[in-house]
C-alpha cells in the first residue's frame, strides 16, 4: 500500500468540508481542515513539511486564497498547492497559476468527483519536481567537485613539469661542470677543443630547459632571449685571441616554437657560431661580427647566422670523421624536415629553412 | 655476422644516426631509414630488408606498434623494437608477428649483439 497523502485543507464553507472530506477517501488521504486565511498562511510557513497538497479557497476569512499565494512566494517555498474558485473567470485562475498554483480546480456541479485523482497527480508531479531539483543539485555539486579536482591535478601536473624541467637543466649543468674540470686536466691538452664543443652542446640544450621551466606557460620560451644568452655562453667559452671582441647582433620575431623544435634550433645555433667564432675570423678581419635572424613567412620559418668572416672553403666534407659539427648541423636541419643554403657573400651565411608545424599533431606524440 | 640489409625507422635524427652507425661497424648495412611509420611500411615493401629496427613514437600519425602490425600482415620481415621504459609492456602485450625482441633506448652494443646472433642463427 502507497503512503498516504497529507492535505491541508484550507476551507471555510462547511457544506464544501464535509463534501471534499468525503469524497477524500481516508485510507489514502489524511486531511486537515484549517477555515480561516491568516491561520491558514501561519501554519502553512511552519508546518510546510507535514503535508504534500494544500487545496486553497479563494474566497475566505481574514486573507483570501490570492494573498496567501503571494505570501507564500515570498516565502519561496515551493508547495503542491490546488487552487479552488467558484467564480467562472479566467483572470484569477491565470493569476493564481502565475503565483505558484500547480492546478486549479472550479467549483462546478461535478468538481467532488474530479477532485482525488487532481490531488494525485499534483502530488506526484510535485514529487517529480523535487526530486528533478535534488538530482539537478547532486549533479551541479559533483561538476563542480569534478572541476575543482581536475584543477588541483592540472596544477600538480604543471609544478611536476616545472620541477622535472629543473631537474633535467641541473643534471646537464652538472655533467657540464665536469666536462669542463676535465678539459682543465694537463692530459686533456689534445682533446680540450672536442671537450669544450660538447660541453657547448649540452649548454645549450641546457638552456632551453632554464628558459623553460622559467616561463609561466612551460611549453615556450622567449627565443630571443635564448639566442643572447647563448651566444654570449659560446663568446665565453671561445674567446678570440688577443682579447678581440665580436660584434653579436639579434633579429629575432616572436614565435611559438615548441620543444620538438627549440632544442635543433638551439644545436644549429650552437654549432653555427661555434663554427664562425673558431674558423671565421683570422687577425687579418677587422670587426668580426656575427648576426642571427629568426622570422616566419609563408608558412616557414627562417633561422639565418651570419658573419663577416673569410668565408667558407668552397668544398666542404660532411663525413663524421673529419668535420663533426657539419655532420651534427645536416643530421639537425633534417630533424626540423628543413632546407640548409650556404650563401657566400662579404662572410658566410647559413640559411635554415624549415615548415611552420600545424596543430593537428598524432596524437601518440608527446 | 653476414650482410643483413637494415631498414631503421627511428624519428630522432642523431640518434638514427647513431644505431646505424653501430650497425654498420657490425657489418650489416643499412638500406633505409625514416622517421614516419607510413614511409617505413612502404620501404619494407620496396627494399625488402632483412631486418627492422622500429622505434615506438614517431613522426606522423601512424607510431611504430601500428606501423610493425601492418608490416607483419605483408612480410615476414623480422622486428626489432627499440623503445624507452614506459612504451615496453604496451608493445609486449601487442603480440606482433615477426617480433624479434626489444631493446632498451638508447641502443647499446651488447643487446644489439644479442638480436644480430639471434637473427644469424635463425
Amino acid at each position: 500500500m502507497e503512503d498516504r497523502i497529507d492535505v491541508l485543507l484550507v476551507e471555510d464553507n462547511e457544506d464544501q468540508i464535509h463534501f471534499i472530506q468525503r469524497v477524500l477517501d481516508r485510507r489514502r488521504f489524511n486531511v486537515t481542515v484549517i477555515t480561516d486565511g491568516r491561520h491558514a498562511l501561519n501554519y502553512i510557513r511552519d508546518h510546510d513539511l507535514e503535508f504534500h497538497v494544500i487545496l486553497l479557497d479563494y474566497r475566505l476569512p481574514s486573507m483570501n486564497g490570492m494573498e496567501i499565494l503571494f505570501k507564500i512566494q515570498e516565502l519561496q517555498k515551493e508547495l503542491a498547492i490546488i487552487f479552488l474558485t467558484i467564480e467562472t473567470g479566467i483572470e484569477l485562475v491565470v493569476d493564481a497559476m502565475k503565483h505558484g498554483a500547480m492546478d486549479f480546480m472550479p467549483k462546478t456541479n461535478r468538481f467532488y468527483e474530479g477532485l482525488p485523482s487532481m490531488v494525485e497527480k499534483v502530488y506526484a508531479l510535485h514529487r517529480a519536481r523535487i526530486e528533478k531539483k535534488h538530482i539537478e543539485q547532486k549533479l551541479m555539486e559533483s561538476e563542480k567537485r569534478a572541476a575543482e579536482e581536475l584543477r588541483k591535478s592540472l596544477h600538480e601536473k604543471e609544478l611536476l613539469l616545472r620541477e622535472i624541467h629543473h631537474r633535467v637543466k641541473n643534471n646537464l649543468s652538472l655533467i657540464s661542470s665536469l666536462l669542463h674540470f676535465q678539459e682543465r686536466l694537463p692530459q686533456s691538452e689534445t682533446i680540450r677543443p672536442l671537450l669544450a664543443n660538447t660541453r657547448s652542446r649540452i649548454k645549450a640544450m641546457a638552456l632551453v630547459h632554464d628558459k623553460l621551466y622559467n616561463n609561466t606557460d612551460l611549453a615556450h620560451i622567449n627565443f630571443s632571449d635564448y639566442c643572447r644568452d647563448l651566444a654570449r655562453f659560446l663568446f665565453q667559452t671561445f674567446p678570440l685571441p688577443y682579447g678581440r671582441q665580436i660584434e653579436f647582433t639579434l633579429d629575432v620575431e616572436k614565435a611559438v616554437l615548441d620543444i620538438d623544435m627549440l632544442i635543433p634550433c638551439g644545436l644549429i645555433i650552437n654549432e653555427l657560431v661555434t663554427n664562425s667564432i673558431k674558423h671565421a675570423f683570422p687577425p687579418e678581419i677587422d670587426s668580426p661580427a656575427i648576426h642571427i635572424s629568426f622570422h616566419s613567412e609563408d608558412g616557414y620559418y627562417f633561422l639565418k647566422i651570419s658573419d663577416n668572416g673569410i668565408g667558407l672553403p668552397e668544398k666542404i666534407d660532411l663525413n663524421p670523421t673529419k668535420t663533426l659539427g657539419l655532420f651534427v648541423l645536416q643530421s639537425l636541419v633534417e630533424q626540423l624536415e628543413g632546407t640548409l643554403d650556404i650563401q657566400r657573400n662579404s662572410g658566410t651565411t647559413f640559411s635554415i629553412r624549415f615548415m611552420i608545424p600545424s596543430l593537428s599533431a598524432s596524437p601518440f606524440r608527446k | 655476422m653476414r650482410h643483413l640489409g637494415v631498414l631503421v625507422v627511428e624519428d630522432e635524427v642523431l640518434l638514427r644516426r647513431y644505431t646505424i652507425s653501430l650497425l654498420n661497424r657490425r657489418g650489416c648495412h643499412t638500406i633505409g631509414e625514416t622517421s614516419y611509420g607510413e614511409t617505413a611500411v612502404e620501404m619494407n615493401h620496396k627494399l625488402l630488408p632483412d631486418l627492422i629496427l622500429m622505434d615506438i613514437r614517431l613522426k606522423g600519425r601512424m607510431n611504430g606498434i601500428e606501423a610493425a602490425r601492418k608490416i607483419s600482415q605483408d612480410s615476414q620481415t623480422p622486428i626489432l623494437f627499440m623503445t624507452a621504459y614506459d612504451y615496453l609492456e604496451q608493445v609486449k602485450n601487442e603480440k606482433i608477428p615477426n617480433t624479434l625482441g626489444f631493446m632498451n633506448k638508447p641502443v647499446d652494443d651488447i643487446e644489439l649483439d644479442f638480436y644480430l646472433n639471434k637473427i644469424d642463427c635463425q
